[in-house]
């Protein structure tokens, strides 16, 4: 029975369960004509109505994409500077006050000026690669710095290079500690790019902009936000789940 | 490195022109969500004519830079932007009228709005605020309560109570379209007891609340601007004298909410059909100068100089 419990899948179940149940307590204190919190049948039913249209889907995918571009190129330049910072300590320190100051900038603030340095539609790009890149950054450069030292004296001695050191032994050895950052940084933008979306009032199709005109047209209307959240709260949790799999089994193979 | 770079532009090439489509519109078109989008109802799938739900955040800087032909703002905001700020924008003609209400919620016991009612108000010191006292001046301040946005205000109306207090009973709500209509088809109890327009009008000699307008790039050619504004103004007119032009604009929009910031066709044709509550019209900015200097004085704007009209 123990062991049944202790199983992080069944764990994982419970905790939905768990959270749907405070859930509905709450909808049950606040549910007022459902434009408070409403509850989670209420959502749940909505949420399908609104699966059953196009344009969800629609926003749904710009959305996505507009994460996985700014994720993107987050990614690629947190991975250079974090492989260069991992291996030079001077590089990470001279880095580090950069780091504190965009992991510290108000998430609006930085909306506000990626409006007025590009526009409304890209800016929410902009601003989940700036929100994520202290995270992923951070994640490469530790599992590069926390590679097992024995096995790069190891790797010197046989005459491998700085390169070569990097390539084939550091990266690959601090993946765990990268895919951790992906993971953290990931559900991260997604929450900031629907945010963003928000208040830089673009009306083209996304989670965001069709949230916030729901709002604008009925205000009394929380069932069909809290629809389009929950969708989005799902999408995350197959992508966490998802990629937990595939960690575990990369993990079993290696 | 070389090969991300190429495939990250292609996708945001991809993200930037997926709602690409045909243009009717001569002229860049930046408007807010709401009555002023309305106005531009024939070119509901025209890439040349955007909309943003935040005026302020949205398209106020966007005015500053002078990246579009044409753009609707708040007049306050636009002729402010213009004076204070520099924009190369000229104020052209003003297309909203005021869409501000005071609902009662059925419970005030007299039926007649006086002071010691409770009453609740939103958005401090913005237009609807400021009309409201422009109006009523501090008569009925005493039980007045503000909630922080129009949301609440319909939330409030809705429910009859103060939800974002202590869930008093509530007598009347300040509230806009087309909010309103939403509330009134839902809520019997609900009825309009003042047009914030009429009375503003009836206080101002006659003259409308000059609320939304057009302003026009200084860079943009005469002929072209001219022209624009005169098929607006046709727009605005035959979609008065002729709802089913509007709904016909309208329908074709991929997701009318988010492109024009009203909930449905049905409720865009009840506001018509409920005397034009959204308050859509046309009228040169120019030959309007004393209304347009008398709303400005809510704001505390100073006489407008010739200069900034088109």
């Amino acid at each position: 029975m123990k062991k049944f419990i202790s199983n992080k899948y069944i764990l994982f179940g419970l905790g939905i369960v768990l959270f749907i149940l405070l859930w509905w307590v709450i909808s049950l204190f606040f549910d007022i004509n459902k434009m408070v919190v409403p509850s989670p049948l209420d959502t749940t039913v909505r949420m399908f109505e609104l699966l059953r249209d196009p344009y969800t889907f629609k926003c749904l995918g710009i959305t996505l994409l507009r994460v996985l571009i700014g994720f993107g190129i987050s990614f690629a330049v947190a991975f250079i500077l974090g492989v260069l910072a991992g291996n030079s300590k001077i590089f990470a320190g001279l880095l580090k006050p950069t780091m504190v100051v965009i992991k510290s900038i108000p998430t609006a603030t930085v909306v506000f000026l990626f409006v007025i340095m590009v526009s409304p539609k890209d800016a929410p790009i902009l601003v989940t690669t700036l929100i994520s890149f202290p995270i992923l950054f951070e994640a490469v450069t530790s599992g590069i710095a926390n590679v097992d030292k024995e096995t790069l004296e190891a790797s010197k001695v046989d005459g491998a290079g700085y390169l070569k050191r990097n390539i084939f032994i550091k990266i690959p050895l601090s993946l765990p500690y990268i895919g951790v950052g992906v993971l953290a940084s990931f559900s991260l933008s997604f929450k900031v790019e629907i945010m963003a979306e928000v208040i830089t009032g673009n009306t083209d199709a996304g989670l965001g902009n069709v949230i916030r005109a729901t709002q604008g047209a009925d205000p009394t209307d929380m069932v069909t936000i809290f629809g389009y959240s929950f969708i989005a709260v799902i999408l995350v949790l197959i992508i966490s789940i998802t990629a937990d799999v595939i960690k575990d089994k990369l993990k079993r193979i290696s | 490195m070389k090969k991300v770079l190429p495939l990250l532009s292609t996708l945001a090439l991809l993200a930037g022109c997926a709602s690409k489509g045909p243009t009717n519109l001569e002229v860049s078109v930046l408007c807010p969500t709401g009555a002023p989008a309305l106005a531009f109802y024939n070119y509901a799938t025209d890439t040349n004519f955007e909309t943003n739900a935040n005026a302020s955040e949205g398209i106020l800087p966007l005015m500053l830079k002078g990246e579009k032909d044409v753009v609707i703002l708040p007049t306050n905001a636009g002729v402010q932007a213009i004076t204070k700020k520099s924009a190369p924008y000229k104020l052209a003609a003003t297309i909203t009228f005021g869409n501000v209400y005071l609902a009662s919620t059925g419970h005030d016991a007299d039926n007649t709005l006086n002071d010691g009612d409770y009453i609740i108000l939103f958005s401090q010191g913005q237009v609807p605020d400021l009309l409201f006292h422009y109006v009523f001046g501090d008569t009925l301040d005493s039980n007045a309560h503000y909630v922080s946005n129009g949301t609440d205000a319909a939330k409030c109306l809705k429910q009859g109570k103060n939800i974002t207090s202590n869930n008093e009973d509530v007598d009347y709500v300040l509230i806009a379209e087309p909010a309103l209509q939403n509330v009134l088809n839902t809520t019997p109890n609900v009825k309009i007891a003042k047009n914030i327009q009429e009375e503003y009008k009836a206080k101002s000699n006659g003259l409308d609340i000059f609320q939304a307008s057009v302003f026009i790039n200084n860079n943009l050619d005469n002929s072209k601007a001219k022209s624009f504004l005169k098929q607006l103004e046709k727009d605005v007119k035959d979609g008065l004298k002729d709802v089913n032009k509007v709904k016909e604009g309208l329908a074709k929009a991929e997701n009318l909410t988010s492109k024009y910031g009203v909930p449905s066709v049905e409720v865009v044709e009840q506001t018509f059909a409920n005397n034009n509550s959204m308050g859509l019209g046309y009228k040169n900015a120019k030959e309007n100068k004393a209304a347009i200097d008398n709303f400005l004085s809510l704001f505390n704007i100073a006489e407008t100089n010739e200069e900034i009209y088109f």
